[in-house]
């Protein structure tokens, strides 16, 4: 079987993808179950330059911008309608992850918790 | 985001800053509206840079320029700075920074500035962020606020606002009449306020995330982790807002529009070396294996991993391809649902060619003295039953790249004829490198100057085929740089030591004997032309010699050393150095190599090492 990995965008310009990565389950409301699209999940900051923070529902994650040690390519799988032939095409690069190994810190004031200077 | 500005638009007046497209919002309001405050929290939130042309001229009159104490004159007096002055710095500021949203606080105060700004500039603002704040408050907070500013005292507190609604209303007025305006009303406590600012930017957030398979959970290739982990992924804005996130500000994520599960997305993890290959258009020709574990488990809870493997050639190097195949983890009885394979990703590094079984297809035939009658006499039907390879059947059945199968066809002196790909039976290359020189003696060629034509006609005369006529002199020779062949020394004596030790063991003396008998007369032979090629071994007082050659050993490095320690079971470096120099394997190092399949032993230590079978 023969498979052509395509790159439409050359090498220099590969669109770079980002990952937040976390440990855990994101679970939304049981009332918006179905109605995923455009549901916001919680807040990036950045609050210095090495810690970011996460912070979603009344959860607050603390993590870091790590790079990866190995890049991963992101693969996109065309079948065209009339041939039997499958296709990988390339959409995108991610050399670089936001890392949030720790337990996250629960917010116990209200949901308008601004941070301010 | 960084863009290349010339120089030269720096130094020339009134170019705009066409090469970058910036989003630019003034910030309005009296002095002690609240405005710097705001403008923070702006910044934080919102990614914006703030340019508060006050802060710009004092730090340009801490500089201590010309420009600087004329300035601090202008300020002493409560006037107004020069619009050109105070665009120039704004428009500075703008190009030397990295970001591309600006909140421009205390500018334009009056008519002239906000003329200048527009023609000078050619930017129009986004909108006017404007803090209405009465009189009273506004004097209330200056004189409590200790920011250690010149001007901050009762008497040019009360200049500034004569100034303030003199000039600088018309301009909000000019605004509100463009509809640019947003209100915010300044006399309420600075959290409340920063409610309304929030509002109002908000929709100039970006919060694209493309969210891949949240209601599967999905493990990633470092099964060690034992809590599920899910990873969520970003198109290339909201990529771009997360990865250029700067310090003090945020981003808002949330699920995409079209946020659902894609079984059409594959990740692939792979080395940075090989990345060049993969993006120029790669194939990728795959076998397909499962490999399943050594045992399953056989309590409910613990899914199994299987490897799926997939072996292709990408362009210049041999890679394998491992995909991962992991189980949902949505439920306990997972026997339900083991017949759905979710894919996760892929990874991608490179391997060592598999020559051996090139070497092995290349043997089921090879080419004889009989091939060589009959090949007219066989028909088609026939020549498909032997089993022959042409280039594209190898390429199809050997796990290498096509660099990699050719120098694996050199390294094996295979010959294509009659668009296979044979290997030469030795006999028959004993055959014919005897013809050849039969007739170099009569012919009186030189063997340092044999001219092609002349050596291929007159062995096809003596019934060999053009094309093995060819190869003899490839494999036996080098062509030099006037066209004419040399034989080569090594090669030929290497040849001839083989054929006597066909036989077997034979006594050292014996063996010299013969071989010098054999040579060429215009050729020297040295017993260290045959390393890799023969072992010794003593027998009582005497030496013996045979053929153990690195050729016929097994490209596979551990059973390349198997082979080996099963020949001897310890081996001094010396001798073990040339059956292993030809091994590669990407990734390791020949210390690697040594490490990982011998056992390494030193006597004292000016001995040498010795190394045995792990």
């Amino acid at each position: 079987m023969q498979i052509q990995v395509k790159c439409n965008c050359g090498e220099q310009n590969c669109p770079e993808w980002a990952i937040v990565e976390l440990q855990g389950v994101i679970e939304p409301q049981p009332a918006f179950q179905d109605r995923l699209q455009n549901l916001e999940i919680g807040q990036l900051c950045r609050a210095s330059s090495q810690t970011y923070t996460f912070t979603v529902g009344y959860h607050e994650l603390t993590g870091s911008k790590v790079p990866l040690k190995k890049p991963l390519l992101v693969l996109k799988k065309i079948r065209h309608a009339d041939e039997e032939k499958v296709e990988l095409e390339v959409i995108g690069i991610i050399r670089q992850r936001i890392l949030f190994k720790t337990r996250p810190k629960a917010l116990i004031s209200s949901k308008f918790n601004l941070i301010l200077p | 985001m960084e863009t290349a500005i010339d120089s030269a638009n720096k130094e020339a007046n009134g170019i705009s800053l066409s090469e970058k497209k910036v989003t630019v919002v003034f910030v309005l309001g009296g002095p002690g509206s609240g405005k710097g405050t705001q403008c923070a929290n702006i910044v934080q939130h919102f990614g914006f840079t703030h340019l508060s042309a006050g802060d710009l001229l004092r730090a340009e009159i801490k500089s201590g320029s010309e420009n600087g104490t004329m300035i601090q004159n202008m300020i002493k007096d409560g006037k107004i700075v020069p619009s050109e002055v105070t665009v120039k710095l704004l428009q500075r500021a703008m190009q030397d920074s990295s970001n591309d949203k600006f909140l421009i606080d205390g500018f334009p105060r009056n008519e002239e500035n906000r003329a200048a700004f527009e023609s000078v500039t050619g930017i129009d603002p986004e909108f006017v962020l404007f803090f209405e704040c009465p009189e009273e408050e506004m004097e209330r907070r200056l004189l409590s606020r200790n920011q250690g500013r010149e001007d901050d005292n009762i008497d040019t507190v009360r200049k500034r606002f004569k100034v303030y609604m003199e000039s600088s209303l018309p301009v909000i007025e000019y605004y509100i009449a463009k509809g640019k305006v947003r209100k915010i009303e300044a006399a309420k406590p600075v959290k409340e306020v920063f409610e309304a600012v929030k509002t109002i930017f908000t929709p100039l957030k970006e919060k694209e995330l493309y969210l891949i398979d949240c209601k599967k959970p999905v493990e990633l290739i470092e099964a060690a982790m034992e809590m599920e982990t899910e990873q969520q992924l970003s198109t290339c804005r909201g990529a771009e807002a997360v990865l250029n996130l700067q310090p003090a500000s945020s981003v808002s994520i949330a699920y995409h529009s079209l946020f659902g599960p894609h079984d059409d997305l594959v990740l692939l993890e792979l080395d940075e070396k090989l990345l060049p290959d993969v993006l120029h258009n790669s194939l990728m020709k795959m076998q397909f294996f499962v490999l399943r574990p050594k045992h399953m488990p056989l309590s409910m809870s613990e899914p199994p991993t299987l490897y799926c493997l997939y072996r292709l050639q990408i362009n210049h190097c041999c890679v394998e391809m491992h995909k991962i195949l992991m189980r949902k983890i949505v439920s306990r009885n997972w026997w339900h649902q083991s017949s759905k394979w979710h894919l996760v990703s892929w990874k991608l590094f490179e391997v060592a060619p598999r020559i051996d079984r090139l070497k092995m297809l290349l043997s089921e035939n090879p080419y004889r003295f009989d091939d060589a009658l009959m090949s007219e006499e066989l028909d088609e039907m026939e020549k498909n039953n032997t089993r022959l390879y042409s280039w594209s059947d190898l390429i199809d059945k050997v796990q290498a790249s096509a660099d990699e199968l050719r120098s694996g066809l050199q390294a094996l002196s295979a010959v294509e004829i009659d668009g296979y790909w044979r290997i030469v039976d030795e006999n028959y290359m004993d055959g014919i490198l005897n013809m050849l020189l039969h007739n170099s003696v009569l012919n009186d060629w030189s063997l340092n100057g044999l001219n092609e034509a002349e050596v291929v006609g007159v062995l096809q005369s003596d019934g060999f085929p053009c094309e093995i006529a060819h190869h003899c002199l490839q494999v036996y020779g080098s062509k030099m740089d006037d066209g004419m062949w040399r034989l080569d020394e090594k090669r030929v004596c290497i040849h001839f030591a083989r054929g006597i030790l066909r036989g077997g063991k034979i006594r050292m003396d014996n063996f010299m004997v013969e071989w010098m008998r054999k040579i060429p007369e215009e050729m020297q032979a040295s017993f260290d032309m045959l390393t890799g090629e023969v072992l010794t071994e003593k027998l009582g007082i005497e030496t013996w010699v045979y053929a153990f050659s690195v050729s016929s050993l097994p490209s596979a490095p551990a059973e390349r050393f198997s082979m080996l320690f099963r020949e001897r079971p310890k081996w001094e470096w010396k001798d073990l150095q040339p059956y292993i120099r030809d091994l590669s394997v990407p990734g390791l190092s020949s210390e690697g190599l040594l490490l990982k399949y011998t056992r390494r032993t030193q006597p004292t230590p000016d001995a040498e090492p010795v190394f045995s079978a792990r």
